[in-house]
């Protein structure tokens, strides 16, 4: 693998692009109604403190991705089932995340169009962009990112402008107690968006200024768990409970009822925009941690061939993972969420950390 | 014939085997001058006049045309007929006897024919003096030449007038002129294996990067053609990506723009006979800032630069949002546009994409006949277009009239861009983009959008990334992108070339 290099500013947009990019749109934390802004505060403690698993990890083994930190932790041969699982997992939620776009697209602005060709072109973009790599990758953040924030920015102020706008619908604070905001926030909100950072173990050998790592890691979660709260405050403002709930997309909902003077409506445009955007990221950074596994796993120097691949399979799987939109959002919201993400994203982690800790344990008293 | 063509290629083979050994000039005059004649058979430009100075045979010999005949008969011929009283005194002659006769600025030796040759055809005199195995090169080169004129293609209000001409010399003096310091230099060498177009690299020593000096050296040195016309050439070689539409060599026909890049570290080249001077590395937001926004006030300069950047979006998407929006998003439109619009379009025929790609290429053809037609033509051509894209057009309900207005905008915002290389990309592009919004909506404009976000990141021109400083980040050099802030403000050079040097100011601005 040639090593590219990226800033630390350019990890960090990555990754935020990832945390916020589809979870902006979908309402997070409605289970528990109002407070589904409490929810995202919860989780993104707990996701510090996954981050902080992570890191701590990847300080043990800072040139390694996660899929050559594994063998060394667990042997090769346990490795390789679990090196796949996490592969697999990558394409996966990559698939997962162009079906949330095109169901977005063709729900709202392109009715007629087939799904197939929307989910299509956007991969034939997403393996056009990561045969320049992850660089390419980090100074597309960099140019991408400050529209995504302005764009969300100007909603934000917009939803202000909203008639139905009323912060009451906020209240009552944790009316039904504490439970239903943990039983959202874990494991749900935690593993998505905030575990979805599982990948940092993969990006951080890119990354120029190791030292950084631990502030880059903590402030993307730090700074998106803000942004979600924010929007979800908002939204809610907007909407009220009962609608966050039910509305597949509460972001586009609220930001339909803006009207300002009778001719600045329909800001659709800037959703989509931001959708686009984040979708962006989070697919290519999954598909680059899938492409980049499998080329570590097999041990093939070259990534191009291997991202035409994946964008043929994902294509597909994406349209395959759920026959229409309830299924996919059930199997997403309930079976990845509760079961196979923390998983990954907890279990695992945690688990090579705790081995990873024996393991250098018993180095240094060797050693001593 | 083919047989006698055959026989004269052997006799020119066998000739240039021979001819290291009859280089040398022989010193018998008639000898030597035969051989140069019989090279120049056929150039009726080439001239010559015998004379002689006291008993010595003297042949003058120059190409008709590149030579300020009167200066050499004013420095050469009547010095050397006047001292041969002076000349036969002497009792053995020296070449330098003559030369020291010949009161002109630029006066050389050689020995060879082919230096002969090469001198003839940069408009330099020969003399031979019989008896001597030296010859005399006078340069008094003078051509007519065109006038320093104010650059049609980089109009500027505030600012210096004056462009590039095809004169190598008068480009160069015009950029010493700006730099009166040694550390400006000029260095010359020659491309093309028949045209042997002058081409000087140019560049501010000790603020350069010396790596991208020798960069620039290597990828001129590795171009192998027979001639070259304009420095229109050289970028096709010397580019990065030559398949990328967008040009990563600034071509500029105003000396004041390349001397401001010169003191950024950047390399100029300057090629003879073109008046476009090219600089590298660039990037994007340079090729979107006009020298002018640098002499006027920084304010200002500031809005007119951030409206460029507006109308360089519109330039790019107008014509896309209006396909997508009366296509796919009807709704995205304020009821009231709405029902104007779907009026209007109510009588056309076609669909909005065959509509708006119909007007496009009308107003691109427009435009191309408006620039190759002569003046009084051109006017006639504009009367028509206006006639037939404004009234006629919409009249005739082939075309809805708020796509006229598009259009109409999306022309001038085509025009604004300060580097014209740029203005052909942005308009390739748009029709590219249009296509997707045809088919795919806004969904198909971001689509695009990102498409060419994703190549524009990847793009270097000589090494420097050409989004930079936006992608990779620099906060420091984002004072001269979007903005241009004062010039006491502007205390370092960009980070990408100016490195070596970074200091501009050498004192901060005092308070009055």
């Amino acid at each position: 693998m040639e090593k590219a290099i990226i800033s630390s500013l350019q990890l960090f947009y990555i990754l935020i692009g990832f945390e916020l990019g589809t979870a902006i749109i979908l309402g997070l934390g409605s289970g528990a109604k109002q407070d589904a802004w409490l929810v995202i505060l919860v989780s993104t403690f707990a996701g510090v403190i996954l981050m902080g698993i992570y890191l701590k990890l990847a300080r043990f083994y800072p040139n390694d991705t996660l899929v050559e930190i594994i063998p060394k932790l667990i042997g090769k041969f346990l490795a390789y089932p679990v090196i796949v699982a996490y592969i697999l997992y990558f394409i996966y939620i990559a698939g997962r995340v162009c079906r949330d776009l095109g169901e977005l697209l063709v729900s709202t602005i392109l009715v007629d169009t087939p799904i197939g060709l929307i989910i299509a072109t956007f991969m034939i973009l997403v393996v056009y962009c990561l045969r320049g790599g992850i660089e390419t990758l980090g100074r597309m953040g960099e140019v991408v990112f400050p529209i995504f924030l302005l764009s969300l920015m100007a909603i934000w102020i917009l939803l202000l402008t909203v008639e139905s706008f009323n912060p009451a619908y906020l209240t009552p604070v944790l009316g039904n107690g504490m439970k239903p905001v943990l039983k959202e926030a874990l494991p749900k909100t935690l593993s998505f968006p905030f575990g979805e950072s599982v990948i940092i173990l993969m990006l951080l050998p890119f990354l120029k200024n190791k030292r950084k790592a631990a502030f880059t890691g903590f402030a993307v979660i730090f700074i998106s768990g803000i942004v979600l709260c924010v929007n979800s405050m908002l939204i809610l403002s907007v909407l009220g409970p009962e609608l966050y709930e039910k509305k597949f997309f509460p972001l586009l909902s609220a930001t339909r009822l803006v009207s300002i003077a009778d001719f600045l409506e329909r800001f659709d445009a800037l959703i989509i925009l931001m959708m686009v955007a984040g979708v962006f990221f989070k697919v290519c950074g999954f598909t680059f941690c899938a492409a980049l596994g499998v080329a570590q796993l097999v041990k093939v120097k070259k990534i191009d061939s291997l991202l035409i691949g994946l964008g043929t399979i994902i294509t597909p799987l994406s349209l395959l993972i759920g026959g229409n939109f309830i299924i996919f959002l059930k199997t997403g919201l309930e079976l990845i969420v509760n079961y196979v993400s923390p998983v990954m994203q907890i279990i695992f982690p945690s688990l090579f950390l705790c081995i990873a800790l024996i393991k250098n344990k018993n180095q240094t008293k060797k050693l001593s | 014939m083919r047989f006698l063509r055959l026989l004269k290629y052997k006799q020119a083979q066998t000739k240039k085997v021979n001819k290291r050994e009859n280089d040398l000039l022989a010193g018998v005059i008639e000898e030597d001058f035969y051989k140069i004649k019989r090279m120049f058979e056929g150039s009726s430009d080439f001239s010559y006049r015998k004379f002689k100075i006291n008993t010595c045979n003297a042949i003058i010999l120059y190409v008709d045309g590149l030579v300020d005949m009167k200066s050499i008969e004013n420095t050469v011929i009547t010095p050397l007929l006047n001292q041969s009283e002076m000349l036969s005194k002497k009792d053995s002659l020296t070449i330098e006897d003559f030369e020291h006769e010949i009161s002109s600025g630029k006066v050389t030796k050689g020995k060879t024919i082919q230096e002969i040759e090469d001198q003839l055809l940069v408009g330099v005199t020969v003399l031979l003096i019989d008896g001597f195995k030296q010859s005399i090169f006078i340069s008094e080169q003078s051509w007519d030449k065109r006038s320093i004129k104010e650059p049609p293609s980089e109009a500027v209000v505030l600012g210096p007038r004056e462009g590039f001409t095809e004169n190598l010399r008068t480009n160069t003096s015009m950029i010493r002129r700006r730099i009166k310091s040694p550390q400006l230099k000029f260095e010359s060498m020659s491309l093309g294996t028949l045209s042997k177009t002058e081409v000087v690299i140019t560049y501010v020593e000790g603020i350069v990067e010396t790596s991208l000096i020798e960069e620039v050296r290597s990828r001129l040195k590795r171009i192998k053609i027979d001639s070259i016309e304009d420095s229109g050439y050289i970028i096709e070689f010397i580019e990065d990506n030559p398949y990328s539409v967008f040009p990563q060599v600034l071509q500029t026909e105003r000396p004041d723009r390349v001397v401001g890049n010169l003191l950024e570290g950047r390399a100029g080249i300057i090629v003879e006979n073109s008046p476009f001077a090219l600089v590298v590395p660039v990037t994007f937001f340079q090729m979107m800032s006009s020298p002018e926004d640098y002499y006027g006030r920084f304010i200002i300069s500031t809005f007119t630069r951030l409206i460029r950047y507006l109308f360089l979006q519109i330039a790019l998407l107008f014509p896309s949002i209006y396909i997508a929006v009366t296509t796919f998003h009807q709704e995205l439109l304020p009821t009231n546009l709405l029902f104007s619009v779907a009026a209007s379009r109510e009588k056309v025929p076609f669909p909005a994409l065959v509509e708006a790609f119909l007007m496009e290429i009308t107003f691109e053809a427009l435009r191309e006949a408006g620039l190759r037609l002569p003046r009084p033509i051109g006017s006639t051509v504009s009367i028509v277009g206006a006639l037939v894209i404004g009234q006629a057009a919409v009249e005739a309900g082939i075309v809805s009239a708020p796509l006229v207005i598009v259009v109409a905008v999306t022309g001038i915002a085509s025009f604004m861009f300060p580097s014209y290389s740029m203005t052909g990309s942005i308009r390739l592009l748009r029709f590219a983009i249009m296509l997707l919004a045809g088919t795919l909506g806004f969904y198909g404009i971001l689509l695009g959008i990102f498409f060419i976000l994703v190549h524009l990141v990847q793009l270097r021109s000589f090494g420097i990334p050409y989004l930079a400083p936006v992608a990779p980040f620099n906060f420091n050099n984002m004072k001269d992108v979007l903005i241009r802030v004062p010039w006491w403000k502007m205390n370092k050079r960009p980070e990408q070339t100016g490195k070596r040097n970074e200091k501009r100011l050498s004192q901060q601005k005092s308070k009055y």
